[in-house]
């Protein structure tokens, strides 16, 4: 595939890599896990694959073999050719077709899913865009990703009907440091902003009601879902880019889905924290 | 018989152990044994006296990891080996950290080089690893603001601790000079050599020494041998 105009901020991303927390290298992967593996799983891929996934404003690019995509998430419209494609499908295309996106309608992460998954290249045993292991933070106008040549339809296609979450209430269960939180029983009752959206981590506008108690602790270990206070009163949900270590309190921790819903919440709407007993999430 | 450890469980996958009074270098091994023994643990990290673990499949190692501190000895041995860094003098904050201190240019290299630094993990940026030691007569806070651009390998330090910056980033540590040596080469299997407990030595080399290094460093076979002693 031939990018032939960049989007916003178009990294390949699968489900990222483990085993490396030791070196300080991040998970990575998808933001969005929930619609990256659904855009798999209508194609028939490993959920795991690697995916483009663009931001906000998605590209123009060139399959220069047959293959068939899929596009979920953040619904952002597109053309197959100039013709306006649907989202949750599996589309054939041809040598020399080209997919152009405009700007996604509402939520952050779109992905585009290829057939057998994108070939590019593996570092430390992923796919995911890290700029520390790529040299890179995005792809560019020209670049090539390989994926694999498949002109015969699979036997097997997969109905999806269920679409991105957009709900803008997320789960969050007492972290470490919850005691530096002051008034944690009142975290369900304000709206909360976001203020900042990267891949490292969404920063959560102040409220006046979470003023912390304690102002540093010992650098800690830290992992997406782990949300942190910072001493001007943010909160920080770390997400799939971030740090291993952190020194800020590890006041709250959302799960899995949190992490997936808060990543298609837009800087500058807000959200709503809902907390849940830990042992609810334990399972215990 | 036995380590003394206190199980904190923070998530489904993720597994706080608080191991009381254990260096750097001990925290390392216990983690290297954990990595070696669980195949279900997808990734450890250790910091400030606790081990974190991290495994898809918790719930069914929980009384393993016990009986396996249980039965660890306390008076396992854990090496540690001695790395020779060359440093070019050409910080940035060279002639900064000189006036902070009251010094000569001259006498801040002699200080830091008389220095012995203990690695004590990783954390911050792929490859970049934590060093105890700075003497107390060169040592300054972080810079009041951080700066946009650290050039790869500086060799800097800030409270307390040293780094060599793996890459270009931002940061806000002190920097006193660059090593021609890549310290993280994800090339490599492992992708780093310096470990938690390790010895770091520096010593100054000038400009086409540093260039001859870099050479060295980037065609030799035997990384760990250059490092082994002053070039």
């Amino acid at each position: 595939m031939f990018v032939k105009r960049a989007g916003l901020l178009d990294t390949i991303q699968d489900s990222g890599r483990t085993g490396f927390f030791k070196y300080a290298v991040p998970r990575s992967g998808f933001m969005d896990a929930q619609s990256a593996k659904r855009a798999n799983i209508i194609l028939g891929n490993d959920p795991n694959d690697a995916v483009l996934e663009m931001s906000i404003q998605g590209g123009i690019y060139r399959f220069d073999s047959p293959t068939f995509v899929c596009v979920s998430g953040a619904p952002m419209k597109f053309t197959l050719n100039g013709i306006h494609g649907e989202s949750n499908c599996m589309i054939p295309v041809q040598p020399d077709d080209e997919i152009e996106f405009s700007q996604a309608s509402e939520g952050v992460y779109t992905y585009l899913a290829v057939k057998g998954g994108f070939k590019s290249s593996i570092r430390m045993g992923s796919r995911s865009m890290h700029p520390s292991l790529f040299g890179v933070s995005r792809l560019k106008e020209g670049d090539v990703i390989e994926c694999t040549s498949i002109d015969t339809a699979p036997d097997k296609i997969v109905g999806n009907s269920s679409d991105v979450s957009l709900s803008s209430k997320m789960v969050v269960y007492p972290g470490p440091e919850f005691t530096c939180l002051k008034t944690p029983k009142q975290l369900g009752e304000v709206s909360l902003k976001v203020a900042g959206h990267n891949r490292m981590g969404i920063r959560v506008l102040p409220s006046t009601y979470f003023h912390r108690r304690h102002s540093t602790i010992k650098s800690s270990v830290v992992f997406p879902g782990i949300v942190q206070l910072t001493p001007s009163g943010e909160l920080i949900v770390l997400h799939r880019d971030c740090q291993v270590t952190g020194g800020y309190p590890r006041v709250l921790l959302t799960d899995e889905k949190g992490l997936n819903q808060i990543a298609q919440i837009r800087q500058g709407a807000t959200i709503q924290l809902e907390l849940d007993d830990l042992s609810n999430y334990l399972g215990e | 018989m036995g380590l003394k450890v206190r199980f904190h469980r923070i998530s489904p996958e993720v597994l706080s152990i608080a191991l009381e009074e254990t260096s750097a270098a001990e925290l390392s091994y216990v983690a290297e044994q954990l990595e070696s023994q669980f195949s279900s643990i997808q990734d450890v990290v250790f910091l400030n006296g606790s081990i974190t673990v991290f495994s898809t499949e918790l719930n069914l190692i929980l009384d393993e990891l016990a009986s396996f501190f249980d039965s660890m000895d306390e008076n396992y041995e854990s090496s540690f080996r001695t790395w020779y860094i060359p440093i070019w003098y050409n910080g940035l904050d060279l002639q900064f950290i000189a006036e902070k201190k009251g010094m000569s240019i001259d006498r801040i290299k002699e200080i830091h080089q008389k220095g012995e630094y203990t690695a004590i993990g990783y954390g911050f940026l792929p490859g970049f690893f934590y060093s105890s030691g700075v003497p107390e007569s060169l040592d300054l806070p972080r810079r009041s603001s951080p700066r946009a651009r650290v050039p790869a390998q500086s060799v800097a330090f800030a409270a307390g601790q040293m780094a060599i910056y793996p890459f270009e980033t931002s940061g806000g540590w002190n920097i006193l000079g660059t090593t021609p040596y890549q310290f993280f080469d994800l090339n490599k299997n492992p992708p780093v050599i310096v470990k938690a407990g390790d010895r770091l030595r520096f010593y100054e080399i000038d400009e086409s020494h540093f260039k001859a290094l870099q050479l060295i460093w980037e065609t030799s076979s035997d990384r760990e041998k250059i490092l082994s002693h002053v070039c």
